[in-house]
Order: C-alpha cells, then sequence, then structure tokens
C-alpha cells in the first residue's frame, strides 16, 4: 500500500511538473526530470517492496569493516 | 532589510548557516563532547573556532574574483571541467545522505522526547510535505523566514541556559587543566565538523549578492556561536554532569526538565521541542535547496524548483534506508559522518583553493 501511494504522488507530482515545464516552454528540462524521477520510483521499489528492510549504515560499516556493531 | 531584487545577503546567509547548526548542536555536541572531553568539553567550541575562520577566510579568497559566483564556477575553474564536475558529485552524493540523516534524527527526536509509540512516518510525512511546499517556492522568501527565526531560536537557548544556570554544580565544570588540552582538541574536531556546513549556502552563491561580506559576517558568526554553544555545553554539563550527558541520547532537553522558575513555572522542555523542530525544518528545508542547486549544477539551464518533487519523494524513502534505530545512526554519525564532514568541508576547499592559486585561475 505504501508503495502505491509512493509511485501514485510521484505520477501525479510527474505529471503536474511536466505540464508546468511545458507551459513555460523549458523543454530541455523534461530528460533530466524524467530520468530523476524514475530513479526515485526504482528505489522505492527496491527499498519498499524487499523481503527484508535494508539498512545504509549497516552495509558501510561492514564494507569498511568499521568496529562498533 | 537588505534590498537587491530577488537575491539574499551574505549576512542572511550566515544567520541562516548559525540556525541550522545550532539544533544539530544540541542534539550531538553535549554527548559527544562529554564522551571526549569529560568536564573539559564546554571549552571544545573556543578550539574549533580556528577551523571555522579558516575556512570563512578560504570561501571569501574563493569569491574575491567577480566572475567566480557559486561554488561549482571555483570547482570549475580550478581543478577543469571534469574534475569539477566530479567533485560536484560527490557532494551531492553526500548532500543526499546528510539530508536522509536529518530527517531521520528529527523524527527519532519526537519519537524519543514525547510520541512514544508512534509510526515514525507518520512525522516524515508531515515534514516532507511542508518542506515540499518550501523547496518549490523562492529561496528569498525562505531565507527570509531563516533570518525571523534565528534571533528568536538564538534568544531562547541563551534564555534557557540561564536558567539553567542555578543547576549548575561547578564539580562537572571544574577543574579543567592542562592535561585537558588533547581531549578538548578532539572534541573540538566534532564540533568543527558541524561547522563546516558554511560552505554549503554557497553552492547557490548566484543568489547571494554581496560575497565581499564574507569575512565581517563570518567573523561575527563565529563569536555567536562559540558563546551561544560553550555556554549551552557549560550549562548543560554542569546541570547533568559530563558521566550522565555523555550517556544520554537528549542531554539538553533532560536538562531543560530540570529547569523551575520561582517555584511556579516548569515544563520548558515544550518550548525547546517547538523551536527545535522549527530549526529542523530551516535544516531538512535547507539540504533540500542545497540538493537541487547542485542538481542545476551539474545540468545546466534547468530550474531548481522541479527536482523538489524526487529530493523529497527520495527523502522519504532515504531516511527509512539509511538507518534501522537510533544505535545505527549514532554509529553512523561518530563513525562516518564526522568525518566526511571533516575531508569534505574543510580538506577539500583547502585543496582546491591550493590548485586553484597553482594554477592561477582563482
Amino acid at each position: 500500500m505504501e508503495l502505491k501511494c509512493f509511485l501514485a504522488f510521484l505520477l501525479f507530482a510527474g505529471a503536474a511538473d511536466i505540464i508546468s515545464m511545458r507551459k513555460a516552454r523549458l523543454k530541455k528540462e523534461i530528460v533530466p526530470y524524467l530520468v530523476l524521477t524514475a530513479l526515485t520510483a526504482a528505489f522505492a521499489i527496491a527499498y519498499l517492496s524487499a523481503p527484508a528492510r535494508a539498512s545504509l549504515t549497516y552495509s558501510i560499516v561492514k564494507l569498511l569493516g568499521l568496529k562498533g556493531f | 532589510m537588505f534590498k537587491c531584487n530577488g537575491k539574499i545577503s551574505t549576512r542572511q546567509v550566515f544567520a541562516l548557516f548559525v540556525l541550522l547548526t545550532l539544533s544539530p548542536a544540541i542534539r550531538i555536541f553535549p554527548s559527544a563532547c562529554a564522551q571526549v572531553a569529560k568536564q573539559a568539553a564546554w571549552l571544545a567550541p573556543i578550539l574549533a573556532v580556528v577551523p571555522f575562520i579558516a575556512l570563512y577566510r578560504i570561501l571569501a579568497a574563493y569569491f574575491r574574483k567577480s566572475s567566480m559566483t557559486k561554488l561549482s564556477d571555483v570547482f570549475d575553474a580550478a581543478l577543469g571541467a571534469v574534475g569539477g564536475k566530479i567533485l560536484l558529485f560527490l557532494y551531492l552524493v553526500w548532500c543526499v545522505i546528510l539530508f536522509w540523516l536529518y530527517i531521520r534524527y528529527y523524527s527519532g527526536r519526537l519519537l524519543a522526547s514525547i510520541f512514544p509509540n508512534t509510526d515514525m512516518r507518520f512525522f516524515l510525512l508531515v515534514m516532507l510535505v511542508i518542506v515540499f511546499i518550501a523547496a518549490r517556492g523562492s529561496l528569498e522568501t525562505f531565507v527570509r523566514f531563516s533570518e525571523f527565526l534565528f534571533p528568536v531560536f538564538v534568544v531562547i537557548l541563551i534564555i534557557l541556559s540561564v536558567f539553567l544556570l542555578p543547576e549548575v554544580k561547578l564539580a562537572n565544570v571544574w577543574p579543567v587543566t592542562y592535561l585537558d588540552t588533547v581531549p578538548v582538541l578532539l572534541a573540538s574536531v566534532r564540533v568543527s565538523a558541524l561547522w563546516g556546513y558554511v560552505m554549503l549556502p554557497f553552492f547557490f552563491g548566484d543568489s547571494i549578492a554581496d560575497k565581499g561580506q564574507i569575512k565581517r559576517y563570518g567573523r561575527q558568526a563565529a563569536v555567536l556561536l562559540v558563546i551561544v554553544t560553550a555556554f549551552m555545553l557549560f550549562t548543560n554539563i554542569g546541570a547533568l554532569g559530563y558521566t550522565v550527558a555523555a550517556r544520554m541520547p537528549l542531554p539538553f532537553f533532560s536538562a531543560v526538565k530540570l529547569i523551575t522558575f520561582i517555584e511556579a513555572f516548569d515544563r520548558f522542555e515544550s518550548l525547546l521541542l517547538a523551536i527545535w523542530v522549527a530549526s529542523d525544518f530551516v535544516l531538512i528545508c535547507f539540504f533540500a535547496l542545497t540538493i537541487m542547486h547542485i542538481l542545476r549544477c551539474l545540468f545546466p539551464k534547468t530550474e531548481p524548483k522541479y527536482y523538489a518533487t524526487s529530493v523529497t519523494a527520495a527523502g522519504y524513502i532515504g531516511s527509512q534506508y539509511l538507518a534501522c534505530g537510533r544505535f545505527e545512526l549514532e554509529v553512523f554519525t561518530s563513525k562516518l559522518a564526522e568525518y566526511v564532514n571533516l575531508f569534505l568541508f574543510f580538506a577539500v576547499p583547502f585543496l582546491v583553493l591550493i590548485i586553484g592559486k597553482m594554477r592561477k585561475k582563482l
């Protein structure tokens, strides 16, 4: 449910932004905007649909071999 | 009020900087400094001001030439187009992580202080909706809001510290001898890691009108930061003792709970919490705006406000992804964030200045 709501927000906000950009004749901005929105959506799907929630801190600490865990 | 048509002044930038460092300062400094410097922890800000002075002088040197309007111009001039973009990308990644970190700290503090057993995502959503609206608005409006909040926050912090003075036990902050020099120096490194944020507003340096005044307002900000932070640490550690302060998650919040005014008024922590949330909003919104302006430097000829959707949406997911709990957040801050801050906000600007001078570009 959380993922669906999140993607719906991205879709509606994205559509509104693109319409606004086209009205303001900012067509060059659409490509980086779409790339960034797609990356955000992919990040959300990867995180929210995973069976176990990952942690960036845990991954970094393990990767660097830092003490503290 | 500074009038310059859609631009912000250096004075406003430094007011914003002081405001956004005070929120993490009251969360992190008391326990971090007490762990290292014990009863001499309150002296740490005095030593930490030295690298801060060096940093704002480096920034003043960057913008001596009128052709340098923002930090990305400086990086491009000193390191070349490719090197500059790589460095800018590194700053982007680190600012995104700090953005996630502060969103998480904000929600974690509300959970730890007054709303235990509440779903953290509720606080995340409320904050990010407001940040989304603010980030889509103009930078000038946001900075003026910070300018308004800045004296309120500083005055309340000083008043609370003054009210804490009767609780201070001299044995908790004294004696301080020459043996405390090294621990205070180590504690000051942790303070400096936060004060390096003075560099970040200059990523939107093209919106800052009078960059020739950096040294003047930098000096004033340094004096204010040292006085407020040292006084806050003195009363906090003096009231609780360094052993207790070092182990508490929110030492200043706990110390404020001790305040009783003429034996009739207490519960001042609600006042602290209110301004703390407002200050957290400024901090989180500032990082969102910085990320949007760095993106604009990476993708030229774009309007930063359109990145607000992706940045705030990623903030919601990223803040949950960053850490599983408060313990991990503290490990992230103490084992990683402080060192990366020192590298990116002190070592890198210095190296960029040296390279720029050697290539005669700055």
